[in-house]
C-alpha cells in the first residue's frame, strides 16, 4: 500500500469518529400501535414539533412518531387509556424536545393533548377533546363533541365543529368557522372572528365571546332563538348580521350612545327572538347588516 | 402625551430588557414624572417580580452555588474573600435590597431563564395578557371612583371577571409547571 493511500485511508477514519456522534443523532422514526377500546382516553405531552391527529373507525391506535436528535416518545396505552409524551434523552439537555407526530385512534376516543410550541391539528372525532398549549398553533375540524382549547399565545383555528366549543387564552387569535351548537370564547388580547358557515342555514353559533383588548368580529345570521354576548374592554367590536334575520340588539353603556342608535336603526327592526348583547367600556362598535345599509 | 403613547409601545421592550439605556433613562424620567404613566410601569413592575417569584433558579445558577460551595479556596484567597469581596457583596445587596438596582436588569434576567423550559416560557409569553389586564383594570379603578353608585356594580363586575382571567392564566401556567 502507498503511503499516500495510507494517508487517506487515515484520514478516512478521522472523518468517521468526528462524524460519527453526528451520524447517530440523526432523527429516527418510531411507530406503535396498540388494541384499544372505542372510547379509549388518550394524553399526549409533546414540547415542540407537531402533532396531527387523525380518526380511524378501528378499535386501535396508531402513533408514527419522527424524533428530533436527543428525543424519544416514551408511554403506551393499557386497557382504556395510555400515554405518550416526546421527553428528552439526556435530563441536561436545554432544547424542548421535539417530534413529528401522527397519531391515529379510533372516532370516539377522548384526547387531552398538551404541547409547549408544537402545532396541534385534529381532523375528525366524536369523543371529548381538550388541547392545551403556550405558543403552538392548534386547529380543530370537523369534529363532534366538547371542544376545549387553552392557549397562552397560540393562534386558534376551529371549523366546521358540531357541538360545545370553549376557547380560553391570552394573546393569540381566535377564528371559528361553522360550529353548530355554543361556543363560549375568554381571551385577554387576542383577536376573535367568528363567522357562520356558508350553508344557507348556518348560523354564528350563540354563546359568549369574552377579550380584554382583542378585536372581535361576527359575521352570519343569528338563530331564531339564540342569545350572543360579546364582552370588550377596549377592542373594537364589528358585528355584520344577515338582514333576514335581526336580532334584538342591546348594548350596556356604550361608549357612543347615539352613534350606536343609529347603527341599530339602520339595521331595521328585529324580524327574529335572537338576542345580541354587546358590553364594552370603551371599544369601538359596528354593527351592519352584511351587504350594506339598506 | 406624546411620550405616553411612547411608553405604551415601549413598554414590552422595556421589561424585557430590550431597551438601551439611554432609552431605558428617558422612559424612566418621563414615567418618574407623569400621572398617567407612573402607575403603569409600577403595577407592571410588581406583576414581572410576582411572576418571577414563581420561578425556580435556572440549573447552572442552582449547580454553580452547590459547586461553589463544595469548593475548597487556599486560605490566602479565603481572606482576600472575606475582607474585600463580602463587604462588597454585602454592599450591593442592601443597594438591591432597597431597590437601587434598575427593573430592567431584573426584567432582564427574567427573559434569559424564560426559554429553559415549558414553564418559563409560559410565564414570559403571558406576561403581555398580565401587562394588559393590569391596564385594564386601572382605567377601571379610575373609572369606579368617578362613576354614578349605579355604574360602579357595572365596573366592579368587570373587576371581577379580570381578576378571573388572571387566576385561569396562572392556572394555565401551572399545567407547565413539570
Amino acid at each position: 500500500m502507498s503511503a499516500r493511500l495510507l494517508r487517506a485511508a487515515r484520514m478516512a477514519v478521522v472523518v468517521l469518529l468526528v462524524a460519527a456522534p453526528g451520524l447517530l443523532e440523526a432523527q429516527s422514526v418510531v411507530q406503535r400501535g396498540a388494541a384499544v377500546p372505542e372510547g379509549v382516553a388518550l394524553r399526549l405531552w409533546i414540547p415542540a414539533g407537531s402533532v396531527e391527529v387523525r380518526h380511524w373507525t378501528r378499535d386501535s391506535v396508531d402513533v408514527k412518531a419522527t424524533l428530533a436528535p436527543g428525543s424519544q416518545l416514551l408511554g403506551n396505552v393499557s386497557g382504556g387509556a395510555g400515554k405518550y409524551s416526546v421527553e428528552s434523552l439526556s435530563p441536561t439537555a436545554t432544547d424542548f424536545p421535539r417530534a413529528d407526530i401522527v397519531l391515529t385512534v379510533p372516532v370516539g376516543a377522548t384526547l387531552w393533548v398538551k404541547s409547549t410550541t408544537a402545532a396541534v391539528s385534529v381532523v375528525g372525532g366524536r369523543g371529548q377533546l381538550d388541547v392545551l398549549t403556550v405558543t403552538g398553533s392548534v386547529s380543530v375540524r370537523n369534529a363532534t363533541g366538547v371542544v376545549t382549547v387553552e392557549s397562552i399565545e397560540g393562534d386558534v383555528t376551529l371549523d366546521s365543529i358540531s357541538g360545545l366549543v370553549r376557547v380560553r387564552g391570552g394573546s393569540g387569535a381566535v377564528k371559528v368557522n361553522n360550529v353548530t351548537g355554543r361556543s363560549v370564547i375568554t381571551l385577554v388580547r387576542g383577536s376573535v372572528e367568528v363567522n357562520a358557515g356558508r350553508a344557507a342555514e348556518s348560523v354564528v353559533p350563540p354563546g359568549r365571546i369574552e377579550t380584554v383588548s382583542g378585536s372581535v368580529t361576527v359575521r352570519g345570521r343569528m338563530g331564531d332563538e339564540d342569545q350572543l354576548t360579546i364582552v370588550t374592554h377596549d377592542g373594537p367590536v364589528d358585528v355584520s348580521l344577515d338582514p333576514k334575520s335581526i336580532p334584538q340588539v342591546t348594548a350596556i353603556d356604550p361608549p357612543q350612545p347615539e352613534a350606536f342608535n343609529a347603527l341599530v336603526k339602520a339595521l331595521g327592526a328585529p324580524n327574529s327572538s335572537a338576542r345580541l348583547v354587546i358590553d364594552s367600556f370603551k371599544g369601538t362598535l359596528n354593527i351592519r347588516p352584511i351587504g350594506g345599509i339598506r | 402625551m406624546t411620550y405616553c403613547n411612547h411608553l405604551d409601545a415601549r413598554l414590552e421592550a422595556y421589561l424585557a430588557g430590550a431597551l438601551g439605556p439611554a432609552e431605558c433613562e428617558a422612559l424612566e424620567e418621563h414615567a418618574a414624572e407623569c400621572a398617567r404613566c407612573a402607575p403603569i410601569l409600577e403595577e407592571r413592575t410588581r406583576v414581572s417580580f410576582e411572576l418571577a417569584r414563581e420561578l425556580p433558579p435556572p440549573a447552572s445558577v442552582r449547580a454553580g452555588v452547590v459547586q461553589g460551595l463544595g469548593a475548597r479556596r487556599p486560605a490566602r484567597v479565603t481572606s482576600l474573600i472575606t475582607r474585600r469581596i463580602v463587604p462588597i457583596a454585602a454592599a450591593a445587596a442592601v443597594l438591591l435590597f432597597f431597590g437601587v438596582a434598575r427593573p430592567r436588569t431584573k426584567a432582564a434576567m427574567l427573559r434569559d431563564v424564560a426559554l429553559t423550559n415549558s414553564h418559563q416560557l409560559a410565564v414570559s409569553r403571558a406576561d403581555p395578557a398580565f401587562a394588559t389586564l393590569a391596564q385594564a383594570q386601572l382605567e377601571l379603578r379610575a373609572a369606579r371612583d368617578a362613576a354614578a353608585p349605579d355604574a360602579r356594580a357595572r365596573v366592579d363586575q368587570a373587576l371581577i371577571r379580570m381578576s378571573e382571567q388572571e387566576a385561569e392564566l396562572r392556572r394555565l401556567i401551572r399545567e407547565f409547571d413539570q
